[in-house]
């Protein structure tokens, strides 16, 4: 006890050992060589300054700051429950956020019940042969608001991902009318169709564009010479060919005519001017 | 792993050993069930206002386990401030336990002492009383005490466990099942009966002196 809370503070305090910084074996054996000798100066100057270096507390439930939260949230929760009250003096189930109101078959309430009954139906049996069904489980309060029954078995429904598909759809109080006839798909239409998840064509955009049949005047084209591009392909072809250095002026582009060709089609810029730039 | 051991021949080593179930796991489980019996009942709502939505999400269903702990321990705490607000309390016996909680850390007192303690007692019973008074009420009252008591087992577990006390733990494992079963938790569910039977016959297979480590000097979680 005594070395770990005084000669062992040092090396777990900040500026120690294991603390803010790597150590090599080097600094390593000073430390524990001089803590001897700096053990005592060390403890002297703490109480002398009337400070003290420590470790907090190990576990984090224990630190100030996780109290304060703690504390904190609590106080969130029990303004929550303030506004929502868990005790609403109801005969029905009821969510208290929602306020949906549970039938009777959601039993939830009487879990411990519904395990006993179910636990009773497994006596006298061998380990291998227990069968444990899923309906003899009891039914959580999220089924009443968000479930549908297809072939007997209730399945859950996101009704935020219903809603938003209706609200988007709906133009009218009578498309309201008309999406609440039928019960839910299982699956989203606008994906599956009763064979599988659609596929798309992939070419079926490129379809939907017209071909145009405007001619392009030759007449109307301007040439649009760049020269800087010009003047790196050709220092840059003409070097790499190791051809005599060219020096890269306009005039003297006749004296390699099959180069400059080459050259002038990679550093002009076609400007038609029916095409709308804008 | 159960089956295995079951399954190995007479006498050779494997048979003798012990298969326990491992408590972190239930533990999840069991916080699984209580989120699947809270759901649709406003507790995700409820910590939504200190987690973010999708944290909660998974600490209803059992996982991000530390969250989910602390995330149940402070919603039980500000949902005892509720129940408390029924509950009808001398003023003898309000300033003790304020007095004891106040100086709590100063001047501990030992477990025995404070549940010797005639004041505490009496709050404790007047709090159950409240909580019978409330879920006699409706189902909804109902469903609420019902999460408080499956947290407070919950701690009692963790408590157990921490503690080493192996009567306690076996018994909150017990109490845990039928939370299981309502939940569809099955293979939980199955095999903490198995477990539970297996362990009121390990007096039979271990020597009186393990047995005796194991069970009162809390060998089964500590040395």
């Amino acid at each position: 006890m005594t070395i770990e809370t005084t000669l062992m503070r040092s090396f777990s305090s900040q500026g120690g050992m294991t603390h803010g910084r790597g150590v090599t074996n080097c600094t390593l054996s000073k430390l524990v060589i001089g803590v001897s000798a700096t053990h005592d100066i060390c403890t002297s100057l703490e109480e002398f300054g009337g400070v003290l270096f420590s470790t907090s507390e190990q576990h984090a439930d224990f630190r100030q700051a996780r109290q304060n939260k703690d504390a904190a949230d609590i106080a969130k929760l029990t303004d929550w429950f303030e506004e929502f009250p868990p005790f609403p003096e109801t005969r029905d189930i009821i969510s208290i956020v929602t306020g949906v109101v549970g039938d009777t078959t959601i039993t939830c309430y009487n879990a411990v019940a519904v395990g006993k009954q179910a636990m009773a139906k497994m006596v006298n049996s061998t380990f291998s042969n227990i069968k444990l069904a899923r309906k003899d489980r009891a039914l959580p309060l999220s089924i009443v608001s968000s479930s549908i029954q297809i072939k007997d078995e209730k399945i859950p429904v996101d009704p935020f991902l219903l809603f938003q598909r209706i609200s988007i759809s709906k133009k009218t109080d009578e498309d309201l009318k008309l999406y609440m006839e039928y019960e839910l798909a299982p699956f989203p239409l606008a994906l599956f169709s009763e064979s599988g998840m659609r596929k798309s064509t992939k070419s079926a955009l490129y379809k939907l564009f017209n071909t145009t049949t405007k001619d392009v005047h030759v007449a109307q084209i301007h040439i649009v010479f760049d020269r800087i591009l010009h003047l790196y392909l050709t220092s840059y072809l003409t070097s790499a060919d190791s051809e005599e250095p060219n020096d890269s002026s306009d005039d003297e582009i006749d004296s390699d005519v099959e180069h400059s060709i080459n050259l002038v089609v990679a550093s002009v810029i076609l400007v038609n001017d029916n095409w709308n730039w804008n | 792993m159960r089956e295995i051991v079951a399954g190995a021949p007479a006498g050779s080593l494997l048979s003798k050993s012990i298969i326990r179930l491992g408590g972190f796991h239930l533990l999840m489980s069991y916080l699984g069930a209580i989120g699947y019996l809270m759901s649709g009942s406003g507790l995700k709502e409820l910590l939504s206002t200190i987690y973010a939505p999708l944290s909660v999400e998974k600490m209803m269903q059992g996982l991000a386990f530390a969250r989910a702990v602390r995330g149940h321990l402070l919603a039980t705490a500000s949902l005892a401030t509720v129940i408390l607000e029924v509950v009808q309390l001398t003023e003898d016996e309000v300033d003790c336990i304020k007095n004891m909680t106040m100086s709590f850390m100063d001047e501990q007192s030992s477990l025995l002492e404070l549940n010797q303690n005639t004041h505490l007692k009496a709050l404790s019973e007047k709090f159950g009383a409240a909580m019978e008074l409330l879920s006699s009420k409706g189902p909804t009252e109902q469903l609420w005490v019902q999460y408080f008591k499956m947290v407070s087992l919950m701690k009692e577990y963790i408590h157990a466990e921490r503690s080493g006390d192996f009567n306690a733990y076996l018994e909150c494992v017990r109490r845990m099942i039928p939370y299981f079963h309502a939940a569809g938790h099955f293979p939980y569910a199955k095999s903490c009966h198995l477990y539970i039977q297996d362990m009121e016959k390990l007096h039979e297979k271990l020597s009186p002196e393990e047995y005796h480590k194991f069970v009162n000097d809390s060998y089964f979680t500590m040395r």
